[in-house]
């Protein structure tokens, strides 16, 4: 248990439910009944402080009775069987039921569903039929149940009955029937349908698949990346056995990654210093040199960091200008640093003695505060 | 100037011995004081004699009132999902996810007794209310829920606590709600799936069911996927976007059943069959955090969502 007491915490957050406290009765008019309900419910249910339930309970139900006996006014009161009920006071009353029964819905549906009843008999034996109609049977004003309150499940019985009176059924009657109908349906369908599930999707794949998860959890497979296509076949070599969804034990993955990255240096250096590279080389070469460095800076930049040295003297002992000006400068392929990769942080050193070669700059500028 | 610092010193520890000891003082006033008063009894985490999995439960043939350590390891038998703020009731265990201020998960053992159909506990007697056990900070409030559009829904269903009308009350305890979506959900599909839960006694001596809610992640426009759940009310309620039944039954011949099922809170047409809902153990588990039926070992089971294993 906390030091700090629960009911410490709940006379704080308390504090502004102090004009909250039990009342016994509570009254509605005849002239804005509506609104003077609303207002009831607003200021002594509906509060968003913490209050007894019991109080809210208690001033529920008085708010409800007294809902109760202004509808019941409204609608007979004066009415000796001569009509005396004038259609703005049904509309009242109406208007009234209708909110009422929205709230009993939430904080006590058994109450109202006894009245309502009631209501009902007394409506039908003073022939308000257009009451009945227009507002009870239309709007579904009956007994709460689980169509319109969470205090019920479809295990109960729905108030069919209770609209089934004045020449008038329950609107919903009609839904239920075909309701009961599919449910036979189902029942006779469950019988017979056993199961004969579709496997599920890429089930023709997995076999193939499951080859590559293998050899990426045993890291046995060979990395071989050729002249033709290096990039695409990097990339396809990361997928396979590299960016799999099973769990790979760690050294077995680095290792990999490793054997994945030396195939990539290898065939860069072919294709530049093996024979004079095309263009076309040229490119293939940094679009893979720039796909290993952004791999490098997430999964271990520190091999990279020390090869590409290498590779820049190599670059420009063979006088490959353009390769180093336009590929290796211009796209930042030195050294990983801060910018690059997670493994760095801004008090780093940032890599700019590495690009002032052959009357070149880093192609960025260093951090204000170096 | 010397002798002037050791009065302060002085001075200074006088008061601050005084003040220790005064506050002690009214602690021990306070703590008498409060032993006079009644201590309220919040269910905790009772201990746990040690459960043989071969031995079936008996059907309990009274119904305990209080969450006694033998029917809470009756439940709780193949284990425990998680141990975050852990209650049991006379015949459910919960764990309450402050944060989100619903469960994390509920437990519930059913047998054919506890889901028969008993005169003697009445529904309309049973409240929706607040748990006054839960800090009044992390406490869900039928404020909350009022024209939020959501249903209380139960975790641990009413209908499966028919031994005694208190166990029946006590799954009407706010703590144990999370906001369904009332029709074409609560009161229908999820409905369908309690009763058939229920119905799962008939085939087996003894029903385990944990039940609770998925926040899952989906993809939007940008191809990055999201959390995204909506909250109600003022105590900020989460509305959850699935929710998940996991179920082992007990065959008389000793032999373990498994169902596993996860439905989207929203409408669901009332022609969509159950078995649509089922989902293989292991994804809830993912999904959720938490491990289901821990002390079964998944090959003692004898099928898995009706498919031999």
């Amino acid at each position: 248990m906390s030091k700090r007491k629960a009911e410490e915490t709940s006379i704080e957050m308390a504090s502004g439910a102090e004009k909250i406290s039990i009342k016994t009765n509570f009254t509605i008019g005849l002239t804005e009944p509506l609104k003077e309900y609303q207002k009831l419910i607003e200021t002594e249910v509906q509060v968003d402080e913490i209050v007894d339930d019991e109080i809210i309970k208690n001033n529920f139900e008085g708010i409800a009775a007294a809902a109760r006996d202004v509808i019941w006014q409204l609608l007979f009161a004066g009415s000796d069987g001569d009509g005396g009920v004038t259609s703005e006071s049904q509309q009242k009353a109406s208007e009234l039921l209708e909110e009422y029964k929205g709230d009993a819905t939430f904080y006590d549906p058994w109450e109202y569903n006894d009245w309502i009843t009631k209501l009902r008999d007394e409506v039908l034996k003073k022939e308000l039929l257009d009451f009945w109609r227009d507002t009870i049977v239309k709007k579904q004003l009956g007994p709460c149940w689980s169509r319109d309150c969470d205090l019920f499940d479809g295990d109960d019985t729905p108030p069919l009955e209770f609209y089934a009176h004045g020449g008038c059924t329950a609107p919903f009657a009609a839904s239920l029937k075909v309701r009961a109908a599919n449910k036979e349906v189902r029942a006779s369908d469950a019988s017979d349908a056993d199961s004969s599930r579709e496997p599920p999707e890429g089930e023709e794949r997995s076999a193939e698949r499951s080859a590559d998860d293998e050899a990426a959890y045993t890291g046995v497979f060979d990395a071989v990346i050729t002249r033709e296509q290096p990039l695409s076949e990097y990339r396809d070599l990361m997928t396979r056995f590299v960016l799999t969804d099973v769990i790979v034990p760690d050294e077995i993955q680095q290792a990999s990654v490793k054997k994945i990255a030396k195939a990539a240096q290898d065939v860069i250096w072919q294709i530049l210093f093996e024979g004079a590279p095309s263009q076309e080389d040229q490119d293939k070469a940094a679009d893979l040199l720039q796909e290993y460095k952004t791999d490098s800076g997430f999964y271990g930049p520190w091999e990279y960091n020390k090869w590409i040295f290498k590779l820049r003297d190599e670059v420009l002992t063979k006088e490959l200008i353009d390769f180093w000006r336009e590929k290796i400068v211009k796209l930042e392929l030195g050294p990983c640093w801060s910018r690059d990769s997670d493994f760095f942080e801004n008090d780093d050193d940032v890599p700019l003695e590495f690009y002032n070669k052959a009357g070149c700059k880093a192609p960025f500028n260093p951090p204000a505060d170096t | 100037m010397s002798g002037l610092g050791v009065r302060n010193l002085l001075a200074l520890s006088a008061t601050a011995i005084g003040a220790f000891y005064l506050g002690s003082h009214t602690k021990r006033e306070r703590l008498q004081q409060s032993s006079s008063h009644v201590i309220r009894h919040f269910p905790g985490l009772p201990t746990f004699g040690t459960v043989s999995a071969a031995s079936l439960v008996p059907a309990a043939n009274s119904a305990n009132l209080t969450a006694t350590p033998s029917r809470v390891s009756q439940i709780m038998k193949y284990g425990f999902p998680g141990l975050d703020h852990v209650r049991s009731h006379s015949d459910y265990v919960l764990s309450y996810d402050r944060r989100n201020r619903i469960p994390h998960w509920v437990f519930e053992h059913l047998t054919a007794e506890s889901v028969a159909r008993n005169d003697a506990v009445d529904r309309s007697k049973c409240d929706f209310k607040p748990d006054e056990s839960i800090h009044p900070f992390f406490r869900s409030q039928n404020t909350d829920y009022r024209k939020s559009g959501f249903d209380r829904g139960h975790m641990a269903a009413a209908g499966n606590h028919r031994l005694h009308q208190k166990h029946c009350e006590e799954t009407f305890y706010l703590s144990n709600m999370a906001p369904q979506v009332g029709q074409g959900f609560n009161r229908d599909a999820w409905n369908s799936l309690e009763m058939h839960v229920r119905k799962l006694t008939k085939s087996y001596t003894n029903v385990y069911v944990c039940t609770g809610p998925l926040y899952l992640p989906h993809k939007e426009d940008n191809g990055k996927m999201y959390v995204k759940y909506e909250v109600i009310g003022s105590n900020t309620v989460a509305v959850p976007t699935h929710f998940y039944k996991v179920i082992v039954g007990e065959a008389t011949d000793h032999k373990l059943h498994m169902e596993a099922y996860v439905m989207p809170n929203k409408v669901i047409s009332n022609d969509t069959p159950l078995n649509v809902f089922q989902v293989q153990p292991e994804t809830i588990e993912r999904a959720a955090g938490l491990l289901f039926f821990d002390q079964i070992n998944r090959n003692q089971l004898t099928s898995i969502n009706g498919n031999k294993i």
